[in-house]
């Protein structure tokens, strides 16, 4: 599914990714590119002239497809509150929604075109209103084990371990994360991130939340497919924990 | 003539009037080019610490400064005798003061304004029954466009004095909608359909939560308000998305929004003029 896309010479490509789809055309050196949502195979639609995104490039180049993770952190929403108890350690796995990246390459020069969610996200606000974060909202269940996430094939599996390290039980509803920081690596067809961490040491300590630079430690075979949005820094670092603490209601 | 009581007329044009004269002109020189110098230095030295309008203050109080010090150099090389000027100076700053209370008002009021930021360049505030975006904060007014593109000077002192309203100072704002629902209407209905045009509209945060309420027993049915949260920039966007849909939706889910009626009565009987469309032959037919 990942690497070079094959392109009709003259005439609109229809790629279909789950409820997406894809209308690819190359015009002399353009790339022009449109999408919907849940349009039907039979449902005879063509993009109007007004509907291309029109992207000037150069007309030799092969295009490919990448995975990438949303532009936004993420506020997963689990569909009922979890508790930990002290001393307790849980690990869950979250299918994060996937955006589709087209890059035009030719030879070993790559220009990224355009990215397109595979589902529209609802934004939300993660903080306080003064001084929070725009974020997007994404209701997934929080699944103990990965074979038990639906729609594995157009969404990225990101496994979070959460210990509360402290003498005091750790409530929480939502939790941020700052998907623009995680990888992509592919294991057996699926894909998956760096694996996130948070460590909760109590309501008055300082508690930490950190992001692997490598795939999960039981995926043997994981490829790097994509790097992360933004290198990892000490301030998201903190601010993810203060959020996390603001999540806590604690 | 007791300003110029150390000035020799006789010697204009005199090798030492020549010298003076030149350097004059290099004090001049210098002292403007020292000045400039020393703006640059000071802008930035502060570029990052303060805001566009300290910046501008700043600059405006050293460059006065400055000029007034440079013309003070020029005036002793030409052996001007400063403390008529100077008393001369404080009378007319006197008279000046208070024939321009107002100006002077403006000016303090400015400096309250930058000290106290309220808002800054490219917010939208409204003062007033004005509104629009604030395009320069100046030691006598404040410079707003509004949305329709009018250029509006509001003195700084009406701006202090007053009440201000600062619309995009926080990233995100609550848009409230009064809506007004008929009373056979099951409102347990009413709630869910609003929850869920929240819900779908992706320029609608989800948290905050969507507020609904109901207000009042009102005369022609139940009013409410529905809130939503948004983005500050999304604004138009959400105020046309989330009015058509709740048109689209309660007139899809058969949810009546009530509007008073005016109905017409001749005489003093209660019952209403009746009115009733016929027929062209009909009309015939009975006369």
């Amino acid at each position: 599914m990942w690497g070079q896309v094959q392109i009709e010479t003259d005439a609109q490509t229809i790629l279909r990714y789950g409820e997406l789809v894809v209308y690819v055309r190359r015009v002399e050196d353009e790339w022009r590119f449109s999408y919907r949502y849940n349009d039907p195979v039979d449902s005879g639609y063509a993009p109007e002239e007004e509907d291309w995104i029109r992207l000037v490039s150069r007309g030799d180049e092969s295009l490919e497809l990448a995975p990438v993770l949303p532009d936004r952190p993420l506020v997963i929403r689990p569909e009922s509150p979890i508790s930990i108890f002290p001393g307790r350690l849980a690990r869950f796995f979250v299918a994060l929604p996937l955006w589709y990246r087209f890059v035009a390459v030719l030879k070993n020069s790559r220009t990224d075109l355009i990215d397109i969610p595979s589902r529209i996200l609802s934004n939300t606000w993660f903080g306080d209103p003064s001084a929070g974060e725009l974020c997007y909202s994404l209701d997934a269940p929080l699944r103990r084990a990965p074979e038990r996430l639906k729609d594995r094939t157009t969404t990225v599996t990101c496994q979070l371990t959460v210990r509360n390290g402290s003498d005091e039980k750790l409530n929480f509803e939502r939790i941020c994360a700052h998907v623009e920081n995680l990888s992509i690596f592919e294991n057996d067809g699926y894909l998956w991130t760096n694996e996130i961490t948070v460590f909760f040491k109590g309501t008055e300590q300082v508690s930490q939340i950190s992001i692997q630079d490598r795939p999960p430690d039981n995926l043997p075979n994981a490829q790097k497919l994509t790097a992360p949005r933004e290198a990892v820094s000490r301030n998201i670092l903190r601010r993810s924990f203060i959020f996390f603490r603001q999540f806590t209601g604690i | 003539m007791a300003l110029f009581k150390n000035v020799d007329f006789s010697s204009l044009f005199t090798e030492d009037f020549l010298l003076t004269l030149f350097r004059a002109a290099l004090y001049l020189v210098i002292g403007f080019l020292m000045l400039r110098v020393v703006i640059f230095l000071v802008r930035r030295l502060i570029r990052r610490r303060v805001t566009e309008q300290a910046k501008m203050l700043t600059t405006k109080v050293i460059n006065y400064t400055g000029i007034v010090i440079i013309v003070v150099i020029v005036l002793l090389e030409f052996g001007v005798n400063l403390t008529p000027i100077l008393g001369a100076a404080g009378i007319l700053g006197l008279a000046i003061g208070i024939a321009s209370q107002a100006s002077l008002s403006n000016v303090i009021s400015g400096l309250f304004l930058v000290s106290e930021k309220p808002f800054a360049a490219g917010d939208v505030i409204t003062v007033g029954d004005k509104t629009g975006v604030v395009m320069s904060i100046d030691l006598l007014s404040v410079k707003i466009r509004t949305f329709d593109n009018l250029y509006i000077r509001v003195p700084n002192e009406k701006i202090v004095s007053g009440e201000v309203t600062n619309i995009t100072r926080y990233p995100i704002r609550r848009m409230d909608f009064n809506l007004s629902v008929a009373y056979k209407e099951n409102l347990q209905h009413v709630k869910d359909v609003l929850v869920d045009i929240a819900y779908r509209n992706p320029k609608v945060l989800d948290e905050p939560a969507p507020i609904i309420m109901f207000r009042d027993f009102a005369d022609s049915g139940i009013t409410l308000l529905f809130g939503v949260w948004f983005q500050k920039t999304d604004y138009m966007n959400v105020k046309n998305s989330v009015t058509l849909e709740i048109k689209n939706r309660f007139d899809e889910e058969g949810i009546e929004i009530p509007f008073p009626h005016l109905s017409i009565y001749a005489g003093s009987t209660t019952a209403p003029f009746p009115v009733a469309a016929v027929k062209e032959e009909e009309v015939e037919s009975q006369e």
